[in-house]
């Protein structure tokens, strides 16, 4: 029986839509009743999702699994949200991985070291280094050591001197290409003078001066029922010329109900703004809609809330709303 | 012009939690469990808006609950009513014109396309944000068991699991459940943060 024990491959065809309908019903039934068996199936096809995300599944199955599983909006948007899932979280497990390790060389005491032939070796190198360093000191000095600490520094902007080509197009034997000097410009001191610290250039510091913070609320209102055109005072939403957002909060929602459609629209029946997936605010139940106030001129409009998109949908709630704008800029509020 | 039509009463969605259990918070994940599993339903036969399609069994359930009738299992006859409220979309959407995509939001047509880009593009940070925070706030364990699960690809990946499996002294099968019921979790507590931010009412 397809609901005795959770199978893998029936859990697959069920995915892909494979199974017949009284095996669909059944498998069904088994997680309906069975919390450990839905358990089970919401991983297997987690995992699938996964495997598809990756580009993972063989090419016969993801075709299945495109035709069937990919058919619909809401499961696509898993498959969306399944892809950008793992995305987010190995980005997030490759940033919190440690530097690779440093591998320190193992320290031995230099009282190990010299245990042994590893001290007339040691001997050997102390007494070559030391013929070195005599034969060294002994050269005078190159004058052009002190040549370069005359020169003027020269500005970090200035161009790579590139040779010119010929008329004919062909580039000029052996002339190495000139790569201006990496150095700070500052700091750089003729021989025999002391460096002009008046000079100095401050470091230049990566943080940029916050700009002021300039924040215009948005313009709020929470509708009433009873409001009517005509009424006056209730129900008008002023927007001023530099009002970026309306929010227009409705009363409590029905229970039970996860999402509903709201639409804005003149009195005339031109919509002004839509929106499908309007959720009640945890705790309060209220609903409310953000707009952008640009989308709203004077003049009175409906604002209707219905069960699900389609026109001819239940209505759920309607009211009535007259908008203001004014040229004005947003009065400060008193201190 | 005010019109007004509830079709729910706070008393009869109280019936119901109370039918799934007497303590209210337990009545709640139990009422979340069906709704889930009512979702996956109607996601697998094909519907284009399940939640509405659950909330449409919920409301017949609630109905009946307050008409008087006894309900004894009621995840099994949320699936009954549920297959009775296919039945009847699936009739209602033979008659329909197709339609490409039956969840998108319209926008006001004065809004250009740059607007819209900027919001999605805004909505996608807001969400990988909150589940960053998400991830933060799990015990240091939980968040390396789920880096772990979900970094390696392609064939490394059984090897790899099959290895944390044991070192967790557990099967692949209990690690993939742990992995699925802690990626609920995340979807959950991101969903919330993402409310929190101010996603506001545009859906």
């Amino acid at each position: 029986m397809i609901a005795d024990e959770f199978n893998e491959d029936v859990c697959e065809r069920y995915i892909l839509g494979e199974l017949s309908d009284g095996d669909q019903e059944q498998f069904e039934a088994a997680y309906f009743s069975d919390d450990a068996f839905f358990e089970k199936y919401l991983a297997f096809k987690t995992e699938l999702l996964d495997l598809y995300s990756r580009g993972q599944l063989p090419e016969e199955k993801r075709q299945k699994f495109e035709k069937h599983f990919l058919a619909t909006a809401p499961r696509r948007q898993r498959a969306a949200d399944a892809k950008e899932f793992i995305s987010a979280v190995t980005a997030f497990g490759a940033r919190l991985e440690p530097a690779a390790p440093v591998v320190k060389p193992t320290r031995l005491s230099i009282f190990q070291y010299l245990k042994g032939p590893a001290l007339a070796w040691a001997v050997v190198l102390i007494a070559v280094l030391a013929g070195v360093w005599w034969l060294v000191s002994r050269k005078p000095q190159e004058p052009e050591v002190a040549h370069v600490q005359t020169q003027p520094s020269s500005p970090i902007s200035q161009p790579t001197a590139i040779p010119e080509r010929s008329p004919d197009g062909s580039m000029p034997p052996d002339q190495p290409v000139t790569v201006p000097s990496t150095e700070p410009v500052h700091n750089i001191p003729e021989a025999g003078r002391q460096p002009d610290v008046s000079r100095n250039i401050p470091p230049i510091t990566t943080q940029t001066p916050a700009r002021p913070a300039i924040s215009v609320p948005a313009a709020a209102i929470a509708l009433n029922l009873v409001a009517t055109r005509g009424e006056g005072g209730g129900n008008t939403l002023t927007l001023y010329s530099d009002t970026p957002k309306a929010i227009i909060e409705l009363p409590k929602a029905p229970i039970g109900r996860r999402q509903y459609s709201a639409v804005i629209q003149t009195l005339s029946g031109e919509v002004r703004w839509r929106s499908d997936r309007v959720k009640p605010a945890a705790g309060s139940g209220r609903l409310k809609l953000s707009l952008d106030a640009g989308s709203l001129k004077s003049g009175d409009y409906t604002v209707t809330v219905r069960t699900t998109p389609a026109a001819n949908a239940e209505v759920i709630a309607e009211y009535y709303l007259r908008v203001e704008r004014s040229t004005q800029k947003t009065p400060s509020s008193p201190k | 012009m005010s019109k007004v039509l509830w079709k729910l009463t706070p008393e009869a969605f109280d019936s119901l939690l109370y039918s799934l259990h007497p303590d209210r918070e337990h009545a709640g994940r139990l009422y979340e469990n069906i709704r889930r599993k009512l979702l996956e339903f109607f996601e697998a036969r094909g519907s284009a808006v399940p939640d509405e399609h659950a909330d449409e069994t919920f409301d017949r359930v609630m109905r009946r609950m307050a008409e008087g009738e006894k309900i004894e299992n009621a995840a099994s006859y949320c699936y009954g009513v549920a297959k009775f409220v296919w039945i009847e979309a699936s009739r209602g959407r033979a008659k329909e014109p197709v339609e490409l995509d039956a969840n998108t939001s319209f926008q006001p047509h004065h809004q250009d396309g740059g607007d819209e880009i900027a919001d999605a593009r805004e909505a996608v940070e807001r969400r990988l944000d909150c589940l960053e925070n998400c991830l933060e706030q799990l015990a240091d364990a939980t968040r390396q068991f789920i880096i772990e699960y979900y970094r390696a690809e392609g064939g490394q990946k059984i090897e790899q699991r099959k290895q944390l499996a044991a070192q967790l002294n557990t099967t692949l099968n209990a690690l993939r459940l742990r992995a699925s019921r802690l990626r609920r979790e995340l979807a959950k507590c991101t969903e919330v943060c993402v409310g929190r931010r101010g996603s506001g009412g545009r859906g």
